[in-house]
This record gives C-alpha cells, structure tokens and sequence, in this order.
C-alpha cells in the first residue's frame, strides 16, 4: 500500500517543477544558450552524471509503501504499520544482514571479542564469526583475497557487457540526431570530435556504473563499508542518508525561493516604505544567529510532537516532519541573501528604458514585473540555488552534528559522523562510518560544487562575452 | 632627427577570423595633427591601441610595422615599451570617468606618471603637478592637487587626463574621441587647450574621432578609415573643400543641416499649423535631497523650473541643451513618468497631471518616447514582435492574437523592416535597427505625440540621417507631433520647426528655427551656437 510522506509529496513537486522549467528553456532560444554552455563544459557533464545517479538512489528512495505482511489464515491483505520505500526493497539484502555489533570493512569476524561455546563446550574469549559477512567462506584468511577479486572480475564482464550495450545505444541515438552514419559517430566520439562531450559522459558513467555493480555484487557477501554498534550496514546507511541530503539540500530552496523572489523584487520595484520595511525585515532576521533560531524551532516541534503523538503514527512519519521543519526553517533563515541581491538587482532594472517604456504604455505593475523584471533576474536565482545546494547539504551535517538536525533515527551524514565521535574514542578506533559519510557526502558535494561553478559561468554576464 | 615622427606601415590586426585593421599606411610628422576619421567599429581605436601596444589579448598583429623615430614599436621588449609609453606616446581616452582612479587624489596620479618618467622626488614632483595643472587651465591647482576625481565635472577631468598625459612630454599624444562624452561648450575649451599645448611643446596628435566638425577643427591632416581600410588620405583644406572618395562623400551627405532639408523640403508643402495639441503651464520638477537620520528633505533639486511650452499639431520642437539641463526630466514629466511637482501638461483640453493612474492609463496611448540608447530600450528576452505587441496589449488595441500580429508586421514594414523581423530577438539587429524598431513600438498604440529623447545620438552619422528621414516622412504621413530632446544643432536646423533652448532646468530661449539659431538673443545660446564645431573650407 503506496503512502506518501510529506517531504515525498514535495519532492515530486519539485521534480514537475523543474521538468515545466526544462520544458520552457527548451522552448526558448535566449534561454537555451547558456545551458549549451554547460551541456558542453566536460566537468559539468561529469558531475552531472554523478549527481543523476545520486538523484536516482534519492529518488527511488522517496517512494514509500507500507509492505505486505505474507498471508493471514482468512486470505485477507494485511500491511505492516513499517514504511518502506522501493530502494528498500532492492536492497533489502543489506537490511536484512544484520551483525551483532561492529565489524570493519570486508571482514568475516567481528571486531569485539566474545565468549563463545565450542561444539565440546568449553569456553572461550575470542572474535567470533560473523553471521552474514565472508560467511560463504570455510577459511576467510586464505580464501578471501582471492574470493574477492573473483567476484570482482564477475562483476567486470556483467559490467563490460551492460556498458557495452548502454553505450550502443546511446551512439545509435546520438548518430540519428546529428544524422551521420553509426560508425561515422563512434569514432566521433571516440576522439572526443562531439559537441557534447560524450567521451567524458561514457567515461564517468563508466566507473560509476562499474562501482555500482561491483558494490552490489560484494555487498551480498560482505559488509563492504562494515558495520556500525548495532550491527547495522554501514553501506546501506550511508546510501540512505543520500536522500536525506539531497532533501535539505532542494526543499530548503524551494521553500527559500517564494520570500526571495517576492519580497526582493517589491522592494526594489516599488521601493519608498515597502522597501523600508522589507529591508528592516531581514535585517532583523540576519542579525538573529541562525543556529539559535534552528534551535529553537526544532525543540518546539519536539515538544508539540510530543504532545500530539496521536497524530505521528510511525516513526518514519515523525521523522519525516522534523525533516520537513529543519527545511523550512532553513529556509526561513537563508533567504535574506538572495533577497538582498534581487532587491539591488531589480533596483538597477526599473531604471532602464524598456521598462520605463512598458510604464509609459501604461503597462500594469504586475505584469512588468512578472514580464521585464523576473526573467531578468532569473539568472541570479538559478546561481544562488545551485551554489546554495551543497552549502545546505553541509549544513545538515553540522546541525546534526550538534543534534539540533534530523531525528537520530533517520540516516543521515550528519548522524553517523555524530556518531562517529564516540567510535572515534574508543581503542582499538573504529573508523568506518566517519570514513563513509565523508566518502557520499565529499562526492555530492564535489559534484554539486563543480557543476554549480560552470552553471555561474555560463549565466554570468560579466563573463558572457568571452564566447560570443 | 627627420621630419617624420611617426610611421605605420602595412599594418594588419586580426581578432581570430575577423580583420580589424586591414593594412593601413599612415605618417604622422612632428608638431601637426592627423585625425583618423570613421564610424563605429571601423578600426580606429584598433590602431591606436596598437601603437600603443595595449591590444587586448584576442587580438593579434598578423603584419606590419610602427616606426616611432625609426624603431618599430612592434618588435620592443615589455620593458622599453614601458618607456615609450607615456614618455614619447602620451594618450587620452573618451571616457574620463573611469579612467581615474576614484580613491586616489588627482594630484598624486598625475605625479605617478612624472616620478615614473622623469625620476622627480616629492617635493619637485608636486611643484611639476601644480604647473601641469595650470598648463591645463585648471584653476587654483595648488588645492585641487588635494581633491579627489568625484569633485571635478567632466571637462575637468579630462582636463586632468590630458595633464596625465603631458606629464612625461611625449611627443605624440593620442586622442581617442577625447570630446565624444563631454558637452559642446566644454568640447570647445578642451579642443582650444589641445592646440594650445600642441603649440607650446610642439607635440604631434594623433586625433581620432567619428565628428566632421571636430575634424575640421583640429585637423592638419584627415585620414579617412572605413572597414579597417584607410579609404582616404589628405590635408585638411583639400579634404574639406572636395573629399575625393566615395564613403567621405557619403559622410557629408549623412549631416543633418538645413540645407538637405530645403532640398526635400522643396518637394511637398510645409503644412500649415493646425492647432494646438498641447499646453505645458508653469511646470516644475523638483527633486528633493534628503539627508539626516529621518530622511528630512533638506533641499531641492530644481530639474525643470517653472517651463510652459506649446506644442502645435503636426510640427517638431526641439528642445536643446547641455547634459542635466533638465531635458530629459522634461520629457518625462510630460509623460507623466516623473511626477511633476507643480504645474500642468494639458493634453488635448485634459490636464494629466490631474488625473488618476486609472485614467492615465487610458491617455498613454496619446504620448510616446523613443530612447537614447537603443541596447538598453528593449527587454532582450523577448522577441520583437512582442515587444512591439506589448502596448496594443496594454492598450486594448487589436480584438485577436492574429489582428495584432497583421499590425506588427505593418509596423515593421512602415520603419523600414521585414515582417520576418518579428521572430527575432533585439540583439540580432543593429544599433540602427533596434531604433527603427523603437519606433514601431511608439507608433504600435496610434500616438499623437512622441517624445524623442536624443533618439540618433548613440548612432552613426549615416545611421543617423536615416533615422532622422523616416522620423521625418512619419510625420508627413501620419501628422506626427514630436517633442525632439537633442544636443546636436545640426539635427535641430534639419529636423526642427520651433526651438527652445533649456538652461539649467528653465528655457531661456523659445522660437522659430531660424530665428533661434541665426539670430540668437540669449547670451547663452550665443555661446552654445559659437561652441558647435562647424565644418569650414576656407583655414
């Protein structure tokens, strides 16, 4: 039975959003090339794949359903009160794998000792063997290395054959596009002759695809990235966390954008005392320190959840509005920024010709606004978004840190390095969920910030007349 | 030492594919001035930069050489470069604003360059500063040498640009359009202070400007540039008196003047007045400066003082004035898009300063403005043919998407354009397009009165006169009234009926063409008039 979290419902909102957004830009020449600009930059389309492969665990990670408890002895459905989601499902094996307390990376033992019962009774203190990881192995310290490595050249032929037909497929695409010949489009390709870079796409698509099929196939047997004190998957936390991250790091902006865009461009179109108080408005907010007012809120949404507990029925849907709150409150905090620099912008506008032409026309406020003015602000949005994505996906990290972020229960970057802290204590260290987390959350923020860089560029006037 | 100063030859400058200089000749003797004429994009500035060594990195010099005293500049390391310049090779530019440092005094900026060139300590260099500046006819130099660039107007500063320039005694000095942003009475005294300095430190100028009678002026020399190409090359007075090649003819034929305007006018008849359109009582438009914690006005800025006008069906006025007389404010004040502070504009027996936005809204169609500049007129992500659809929008004119659409292309083909022009974004056309089609927008909602705010100043000469001739025959078709704001007097002789001249926010002078301009009684229309450069024959 599908149900729908609060945060989920969002996100595809956003997710139609932008799709109307492509659909406009592909529609329009003017707005068409600038993103030429970053369909061409190499480093962009790198991350670019990047960023769509964590946007695909992101989004199969949004799909929730209460699972199908097997069959009552009437015949009739029975769901579990459990949220799941469809990436769940696909991985359920990493869920499922549970040990009883740490254990590091690929190892067939547990990293704590125990007392264990041998088959003649005795007693003794020793590191016993795991339940799921290198369990297929009758010595894991001659026949894991090997063990490993053919799973991993297993994995590579899969692989080759996948890619190999994903490639094809493409190229067969792009050759009826430009209209040439398939082999007339390989070799194109291939010497990297292609507008786009296709070259860079294959290759980053590549090692990401190899990584990914590779993990999978590992993660079946042993705990790649180890686990954590209960036992849990370390690989499957952290990929889950994607989701957490890239919510924070979108539905902030969604939520930020709305105060910006309105109270920045009234306050420099109409300026006199809307202006004065708008402007008073964020000075007042900026001069708040953030993280007290996130504070603030979030211990106020413990207590009202606490108070009306009845209407939270799972974990999952408790969790889910302390996400959505961090979002808001976010975004409350984060707008004033943007909305400074639209206010200065739109000042600049109202003063040039085409406007004071549409005024002399008798053109309504309204619709100089929603026609002169906000397209042509609309470059500074986009920049301040994407730049603003992997500075919130930080954020969250820190807030958690401090415990002021996501509910504890919920993955996410910033709890397992909160975490981390006690791990990285103890003797002998266990180092693998710091490790992890800095892994996923350095490669999203990477990409997002490599990505963001060429997209300024393209959009920036300043820099525009280079290509032109 | 020969004759020669300086000598180009066969000199080619490439960006990428495109030719910007095409193998040019030119000799530059001691003490005399060569102007470089051309219009807008023609390699002018190109070659200056050249000499100077300072071409911007996507250019690349494909041929030729520049002899400076028989050693080619080209070929000189960074170092020595750095002597030439400013030490033999002084330049100035055409914007002074920005080519001072804001938070620097004047004094110690000119001083860099003479400490640089002519290794003068402290002391000695504010005493050469002081005398530079007087040399450049500022006066009281020895406080100014304290003042910073915000406190001079604009022939100051390029006052103080020239002193820069003079600083290490160079015997060629480049002008680059050194009057193109300066008003002409302020033009006048900077062009007198050139030749009087050219006379005493016997310089040689380099002179490049796109302005006939600046030329004519200045000149001993005249080369003609066009694409890149020095089409002709003579002295001033042969020049002047018969330009021998095609395009130079075609840039005297492109001046506005009283004279082109009797030949076409000799054809049709000059309508005869035919009522008053509209009435301007006593306007007034005043700013107020406001300071202090509570934004207390504390004073005035009296834009337009108290100015009635009368505007007639069918005929231009002009009005004429320097930068910040309050022209500009004054059209818009009749637009209604400054509110105006006292007074009445009254439109066809209705006062619009009394109306409500509501019913101003209804009026707009009445009044329309064309810009200055035609880059910054129209909004860049929209095409043409909605931008011109805007206003009948706005207005109600047209019932259907498909009525509006035939109107456009009407419009487009009245200014001179093709209807497939409305498909079109405002950057694939020309500056002289992008006017034409500012002017299909104005006439899209039916005005009767369109205010011109130097609609032709950003163009070319020969754009110019185009724009000008179907501002013109626009009249004559559809009994256009236009409120023309212009600096440039020849446009008024040609375009004009009546005259009034604005002098710091009042007129001081209102009447026919002829008797303004040729018989004029206000001291300061005197001197605005003595100020235009005009083109002589006769040295």
């Amino acid at each position: 039975m599908p149900i729908v979290l609060w945060t989920d419902a969002l996100v595809f909102l956003l997710l139609i959003m932008v799709s109307l957004f492509v659909w406009h830009v592909r529609r329009h020449e003017h707005l068409r090339r600038p993103w030429r600009i970053v369909l061409c930059s190499p480093i962009a389309m790198a991350s670019a794949v990047i960023l769509l492969i964590y946007l695909i665990i992101g989004l199969l990670d949004s799909l929730h359903f209460h699972p199908q408890i097997e069959d009552l002895n009437n015949g009739e459905k029975q769901y579990s009160t459990q949220i799941k989601s469809v990436f769940d499902m696909l991985v359920s094996h990493l869920q499922e794998h549970d040990e009883k307390t740490y254990s590091a990376p690929f190892a067939a033992w547990q990293y704590n000792k125990e007392t264990i019962e041998l088959e003649d009774g005795t007693m003794i203190r020793d590191y016993p063997r795991l339940r799921f990881g290198g369990a297929h192995l009758r010595d894991p310290d001659t026949e894991k290395i090997p063990d490993i490595v053919s799973k991993v050249l297993h994995s590579t032929v899969i692989w080759s054959v996948i890619f190999f037909l994903f490639v094809m497929l493409v190229i067969w695409r792009i050759s009826r596009r430009i209209q040439r010949s398939f082999p007339e489009s390989i070799s194109a390709v291939a010497r990297g002759k292609t507008e786009i870079p296709w070259l860079v796409i294959f290759l980053t698509a590549g090692i990401s695809l190899w990584l990914v099929i590779v993990a999978w196939n590992l993660s079946h047997y042993y705990h790649i990235f180890g686990t954590d004190k209960v036992g849990q998957d370390v690989f499957y936390q952290a990929m889950k966390s994607i989701r957490t991250g890239l919510i924070i790091g979108t539905l902030t902006t969604l939520v930020m954008l709305p105060f910006a865009i309105l109270m920045g461009i009234s306050a420099g179109y109409f300026r006199g005392w809307i202006d004065d108080a708008i402007q008073y408005i964020y000075t007042t907010l900026n001069s708040i320190p953030g993280v007290l007012l996130i504070a603030a809120a979030i211990l106020m949404l413990q207590v009202y959840m606490a108070n009306h507990a009845d209407q939270f029925t799972s974990l999952a849907a408790r969790s889910d509005m302390r996400l959505l709150f961090l979002c808001i409150i976010l975004g409350v905090t984060s707008w004033t920024g943007l909305c400074r620099m639209l206010r200065g912008e739109t000042m600049k506008l109202r003063e040039v010709d085409y406007i004071q032409a549409a005024q002399a026309f008798g053109v309504g406020n309204f619709t100089i606004i929603m026609r002169h003015i906000l397209p042509n602000v609309m470059h500074i949005v986009l920049i301040s978004v994407v730049l603003d994505f992997s500075g919130l996906v930080l954020a969250e990290a820190v807030l958690s840190y401090i415990n002021i972020g996501v509910d504890p229960s919920m993955n996410s970057w910033g709890n397992m390095i909160n975490s981390a802290r006690m791990e990285m204590a103890r003797d002998p260290v266990v180092w693998w969920s710091l490790a992890a987390a800095f892994v996923f959350m350095f490669v999203l923020v990477l990409a997002a910030n490599l990505f963001s860089d060429t997209v300024r560029d393209a959009f920036d006037p300043r820099l525009r007349g280079r290509e032109e | 030492m020969s004759d020669t100063l300086i000598e180009i030859s066969d000199l080619k400058v490439c960006f990428g594919d495109n030719v910007a200089v095409d193998g040019i000749d030119l000799r530059i003797k001691r003490g005399e001035t060569f102007v470089l004429l051309g219009e807008s994009g023609c390699g002018k500035s190109i070659t200056a930069l050249t000499m100077m060594r300072l071409l911007p990195n996507a250019a690349r010099v494909k041929s030729g050489q520049v002899l400076l005293d028989g050693e080619d500049l080209l070929r000189l390391s960074e170092k020595r470069m750095r002597q030439i310049r400013g030490g033999k090779i002084g330049m100035i530019f055409q914007e002074p604003q920005t080519s001072l440092n804001p938070v620097m005094k004047i004094g110690d900026q000119i001083a860099e360059s003479l400490i640089w060139h002519n290794k003068l300590n402290g002391n000695s260099s504010r005493a050469a500063v002081i005398k530079l500046l007087e040399d450049v006819g500022i006066t009281d130099p020895e406080r100014r040498y304290d003042e910073y660039p915000h406190q001079f107007s604009g022939g100051m500063k390029q006052r103080v640009m020239i002193a820069m320039a003079l600083a290490g005694e160079p015997e060629l000095l480049i002008a680059d359009e050194p009057t193109t942003a300066l008003d002409v009475t302020i033009q006048a005294q900077v062009l007198e202070l050139l030749q009087t300095l050219q006379r005493e430190h016997n310089m040689a100028i380099l002179f490049i400007t796109h302005d006939l009678g600046v030329a004519s002026k200045m000149a001993d020399h005249v080369g003609v540039m066009y694409a890149g190409k020095i089409v002709e090359k003579a002295p001033r007075d042969q020049f002047f008196r018969a330009p021998a090649h095609p395009y130079s003819r075609t840039l005297f034929d492109a001046l506005p003047s009283r004279l082109k305007r009797q030949q076409e006018e000799q054809k049709k008849n000059r309508s005869a007045s035919n009522g008053v359109l509209m009435e301007v009582k006593n306007l007034d438009i005043h700013f107020p400066i406001r300071s202090g914690f509570f934004k207390r006005v504390t004073g005035y800025v009296k834009a337009v003082n108290n100015i009635s006008l009368t505007l007639e069906k069918g005929k231009t006025i002009a009005m004429v004035g320097e930068s910040g007389s309050g022209k500009t404010t004054f059209g818009k004040g009749v637009l209604q898009l400054v509110k105006p502070t006292n007074g009445s504009v009254i439109f066809e027996g209705e006062d619009l300063t009394r109306l409500t936005p509501a019913q101003l809204r209804k009026h707009r169609s009445d009044i329309q403005i064309i810009f200055q500049d035609p880059y910054s007129s129209m909004n860049p992500r929209m095409i043409v043919g909605d931008i011109i659809e805007e206003g009948m929008i706005a207005q109600g004119i047209g019932k259907t998407r498909q009525e509006r659409i035939r109107r456009v292309e009407e419009l487009l083909v009245q200014v001179g354009l093709e209807k497939t022009h409305r498909m079109r974004y405002p950057h694939e056309f020309s500056g002289g397009q992008r006017q034409r089609i500012c002017i299909a927008r104005a006439l899209a909602v039916d005005p009767k009165l369109i205010i011109c705010d130097e609609p032709t100043s950003a163009l070319d000469v020969s754009v110019q006169s185009q724009i000008l001739k179907l501002l013109k025959d626009l009249q004559d078709r559809l009994d256009l009234t236009y409120l023309f704001i212009t600096h440039n007097i020849g446009v008024v002789d040609y375009i004009a009926h009546k005259v009034a001249v604005m002098y710091r926010g009042e007129i001081v002078e209102y009447g026919d063409v002829d008797q303004v301009l040729y018989h004029p009684q206000h001291p300061y229309t005197r001197e605005l008039l003595s100020a235009v450069p005009r083109i002589e024959t006769s040295a």
